[in-house]
């Protein structure tokens, strides 16, 4: 457990005021709080450190007793071993995490180094920042997904802190994308309403198909001869495979698109997005005496 | 009319330690809906999860109902260029291989 240095996160000296402190706590929590920053976990670890900071050095008893220890962290670590061989035991409060689900709530969680010396959570009611909150607790949760995955509406289970939830992934999810539970979050105080469970998925990139909103991007190789000739070829989609008719001297980068043939419109039942093939015109990297022969003739003519 | 999805004003503002005038502030500014039920005003469950929001900007960073509004808009505004940037990824995802 390493020690934290509370006046280095507030920006401040060692010696500084009761005023000092509080307006650098102001000053670092208007930068990183969680509201002005959403979506954005450095900034809530930030924020809750500031907290932290904020909960010592602004109790008198707290910073005297920081104070003291701070100079001779080492001896109050050793002193902290010692107890524990002697058998004390002591509970640190673990993330919690089930089934690949990562949860982070805004919850004022302090670090090893402020349990083990202030014991546990805020004293009293003392933690004002940590603001208590009427309706109950939102969760945020991420679910992978494959592109293939969102073809359709999937009715699927989940198990979350014991519960089983059972939603609807609606077809044509996009990575990123958060669908929101109503109601399945942390329990509300007094009576007040449950918090909401998020659930954020996550589709990595499809090393096939390329995804932009419903459209989808594929490159698909063509021989010379198809694409100076003309002809057919069979490409993949997503659903299949299709046979397309190659006209007579189609360039290299030439684009198709494939109506219909990319992925569902997200809450719009029955509709696809477009497939769009580029075609890569495949030249011969090596060619026979017979072949050259007829390229050289290619050429004068 | 049902009442189960609803809080009354007082009841949050009690709750919370704000003053009534913020949340009217917030509700004439456009940012949340009120609705009157037997002449109390009631807060939809649905808009408390923004209120609380609100309430903690003002109350955590002391920011006056102004500033809040103010802010909720530049909030709004980086949520939009944060969707459209996620759209531009992946277009440019197409240029990059």
């Amino acid at each position: 457990m390493a020690f934290i240095d509370y006046y280095k996160i507030l920006g401040i000296s060692k010696t500084a005021t009761d005023k000092e402190i509080k307006s650098a706590y102001r000053k670092q929590a208007r930068k990183y709080h969680p509201d002005v920053n959403p979506n954005d976990p450095e900034a809530e670890k930030q924020f809750k450190q500031v907290n932290e900071a904020n909960e010592v050095l602004s109790d008198p008893d707290k910073r005297k007793k920081y104070d003291k220890y701070g100079e001779n962290w080492q001896h109050g670590e050793a002193y902290e071993q010692q107890t524990r061989q002697q058998g004390q035991q002591r509970s640190y409060g673990g993330g919690q995490s089930q089934s690949g689900f990562d949860f982070g709530g805004m919850g004022g969680d302090f670090s090893d180094f402020f349990n083990s010396m202030f014991g546990g959570g805020p004293a009293g009611g003392n933690s004002g920042r940590q603001s208590a909150r009427y309706r109950g607790q939102d969760l945020n949760a991420t679910l992978q997904l494959e592109l293939r995955d969102t073809l359709e509406s999937k009715k699927q289970t989940i198990t979350v802190n014991g519960k089983n939830i059972r939603l609807t992934i609606p077809a044509g999810i996009e990575n990123g994308q958060t669908i929101k539970i109503t109601g399945h979050g942390g329990a509300g105080s007094n009576g007040a309403p449950a918090g909401d469970l998020y659930i954020t998925f996550n589709i990595p990139e499809n090393p096939d198909f390329k995804r932009v909103g419903s459209d989808l991007y594929r490159t698909i190789d063509v021989n010379l001869y198809t694409a100076v000739l003309g002809g057919e070829i069979t490409a993949d989609t997503l659903t299949g495979k299709v046979k397309l008719k190659v006209a007579a001297g189609t360039q290299p980068g030439t684009k198709v698109k494939l109506k219909g043939k990319g992925a569902p419109l997200y809450k719009k039942d029955g509709q696809f997005g477009d497939l769009y093939l580029t075609y890569n015109i495949q030249l011969p990297a090596s060619l026979t005496p017979k072949q050259k022969e007829l390229f050289e003739e290619l050429a004068k003519s | 009319m049902r009442t189960e999805n609803l809080i009354t004003v007082n009841d949050f503002c009690v709750y919370h330690n704000v003053a009534y005038h913020f949340v009217d502030y917030l509700a004439e500014a456009g940012l949340v809906k009120v609705t009157q039920v037997n002449k109390t005003s009631c807060i939809p469950v649905d808009e408390i999860q923004k209120l609380e929001r609100l309430v903690r900007l003002h109350n955590d960073l002391e920011i006056n109902e102004p500033g809040v509004a103010t802010i909720n808009n530049l909030l709004q505004r980086l949520e939009d260029m944060q969707q459209e940037m996620n759209v531009l990824r992946s277009r440019l995802r197409l240029y990059e291989s």
